[in-house]
């Protein structure tokens, strides 16, 4: 199961400000310092179901490389049809 | 001598009832059950027919409807529009994979912001705000989800009233979160994300579809489609890939219904409506928006919490239901000939219930049938404006919507009036007003 990061606190990564509550984007730190920060409550990790990552629903306007899929009562109904 | 008193006799009656032979007994009581059923029989049947006088004919046969009026359309009128839809879907809609892109990308960044805006004000705490459980379990918890619509008394429940209004109270997506009138704020935030989330779906499923010769086919410009999806497509327009212009036919449901009916009255725009409604010289933009809705909804055949609810999933604005009453019955009194029509359509829809029992035996309408009934039909007369217009300028149409069309290259001169004209001849007496208007 793939996992959502989201960040607690207010944080600067690589000069860019992130809020509390915000979406860490995926791959944007090495796992170790991921589990760093989760043991430090500075980020917390939730299942996708709990918290689907926007960044991997829109992988191509978010240059995600990781992707995640709209479920199938939103492809019927917010995509186009085929 | 003792003279003995004369003995004193006194004749008793018996202590026990003088004995019946049981075969006397029993025919004794079967004459007796024989009288009551009797009286007991006539006494219902007695009943039965007072009721019956109170409740009028069983069995009420159902009026028959009659066929709505049609439009004068050419014999394979239905083929050539199979046909046109076909000719759209295959020439497809020319977009531009990098405008895409680039707008894909700047729309991702203001989900973002939007996704944050609504986590920040912490009166609702969200975890994920592009799903509907989640959305709704946030608001269960924060006690924001109670709507301002009055409860169903028992007393209506008994008296089998007040159904449209517990419909309208129900909250079951985001298009009735407006509903929860607790947190405003909160609710116009996640409005704002949903929004954006929703487009962004959209243009991803374009981008995923565009072919390789940048176009993009989809039979959702076709078959003069309606709803959402056709409406969140006008924010992609700024991608189409070299001149494309669009033809728009102004409130043409106000023209089949003014039609079907032959309405004289002129249409009220919405922006004098407002005026005349809010009593102000310059209407707000959401003043207007909720004339054009109760205009809408009042065409719909929509009546009080039915028409509360379309008017504010339209506008998202929580309305008075009163008000909202005065003036649907102030539109029915400046347009008469589409409120009678709606009555007289409406008594089609009453159907007797509970028959063969004179305690229930009675007579309900079946709004769901009457609006699935109008929405059909009109949504057919509604397939001939947009058919109608994109057979005039088949040449170029690229994809065809209910209420406009979309067109490859630069607007011929007159075209309007040649749309109008045909529009003119198939409804006739309806002067029918089209737009055309470059995309930019």
């Amino acid at each position: 199961m793939m996992k959502t990061l989201v960040l607690l606190g207010h944080h600067e990564i690589g000069g860019q400000q992130f809020h509390h509550g915000d979406e860490l984007p995926p791959n944007t730190l090495p796992a170790e310092t991921v589990d760093s920060w989760i043991d430090r409550k500075w980020l917390m990790e939730l299942d996708s179901v709990e918290r689907r990552s926007l960044f991997r629903l829109f992988a191509p306007f978010s240059r995600s490389k990781e992707t995640e899929e709209l479920t199938e009562e939103e492809k019927a109904e917010l995509c186009l049809p085929a | 001598m003792h003279e003995h008193p004369n003995p004193t006799i006194t004749e008793h009656s018996p202590f026990f009832a003088p004995t019946i032979p049981p075969e006397q007994q029993r025919t004794l009581r079967q004459g007796e059950r024989a009288v009551t059923e009797a009286a007991s029989r006539e006494a219902a049947e007695r009943e039965q027919s007072y009721l019956a006088a109170l409740n009028g004919p069983p069995g009420v046969q159902p009026l028959k409807l009659r066929p709505l009026r049609q439009p004068l359309l050419p014999a394979d009128f239905a083929e050539q529009i199979a046909a046109l839809d076909e000719k759209i879907f295959e020439r497809g809609v020319a977009m531009s994979r990098e405008r895409l892109l680039s707008l894909g990308q700047e729309r991702f960044k203001d989900l973002l912001c939007k996704d944050r805006a609504a986590r920040s004000l912490q009166r609702v705490i969200f975890t994920d705000l592009s799903s509907w459980f989640s959305v709704q379990q946030a608001f269960l918890a924060a006690g924001a989800f109670a709507t301002a619509v009055p409860k169903r008394k028992t007393s209506e429940v008994a008296r089998g009233v007040g159904e449209d209004r517990e419909r309208a109270a129900t909250i079951n997506g985001f298009s009735d979160l407006w509903k929860a009138s607790q947190e405003p704020q909160v609710v116009r935030d996640v409005y704002a994300f949903h929004e954006a989330f929703v487009t962004l779906a959209l243009g991803q499923s374009i981008l995923e579809q565009l072919s390789r010769d940048g176009r993009l086919r989809s039979r959702l410009f076709c078959g003069g489609r309606i709803g959402a999806t056709t409406s969140y497509f006008r924010s992609w327009l700024a991608t189409l890939e070299g001149p494309h212009f669009k033809v728009t036919v102004a409130s043409p449901l106000w023209h089949i219904l003014a039609w079907l009916t032959n309405e004289h009255t002129p249409l009220l725009e919405p922006a004098e409506q407002a005026k005349e409604l809010f009593g102000v010289r310059a209407p707000s933009r959401a003043q207007i928006k909720l004339c054009d809705a109760l205009m809408q909804g009042f065409l719909l055949g929509l009546r009080s919490w039915d028409l509360w609810n379309y008017v504010g999933r339209v506008t998202r604005q929580l309305i008075q239901h009163r008000d909202l009453e005065i003036w649907c019955n102030d539109l029915a009194k400046r347009y008469p000939a589409i409120a009678q029509f709606h009555d007289v359509l409406r008594d089609y829809f009453w159907q007797s219930v509970g028959a063969g029992s004179v305690y229930h035996a009675h007579r309900v309408f079946d709004s769901a049938r009457y609006h699935s009934y109008l929405d059909h039909s009109l949504g057919r007369l509604l397939d001939c404006v947009s058919a109608i217009a994109a057979l005039a300028v088949e040449g170029t149409c690229v994809a065809r919507f209910s209420d406009w069309l979309l067109l490859e290259g630069k607007p011929k001169p007159k075209l309007a009036d040649t749309i109008s004209e045909k529009l003119e001849t198939a409804f006739a007496g309806q002067s029918f007003q089209v737009n055309v208007e470059e995309v930019r």
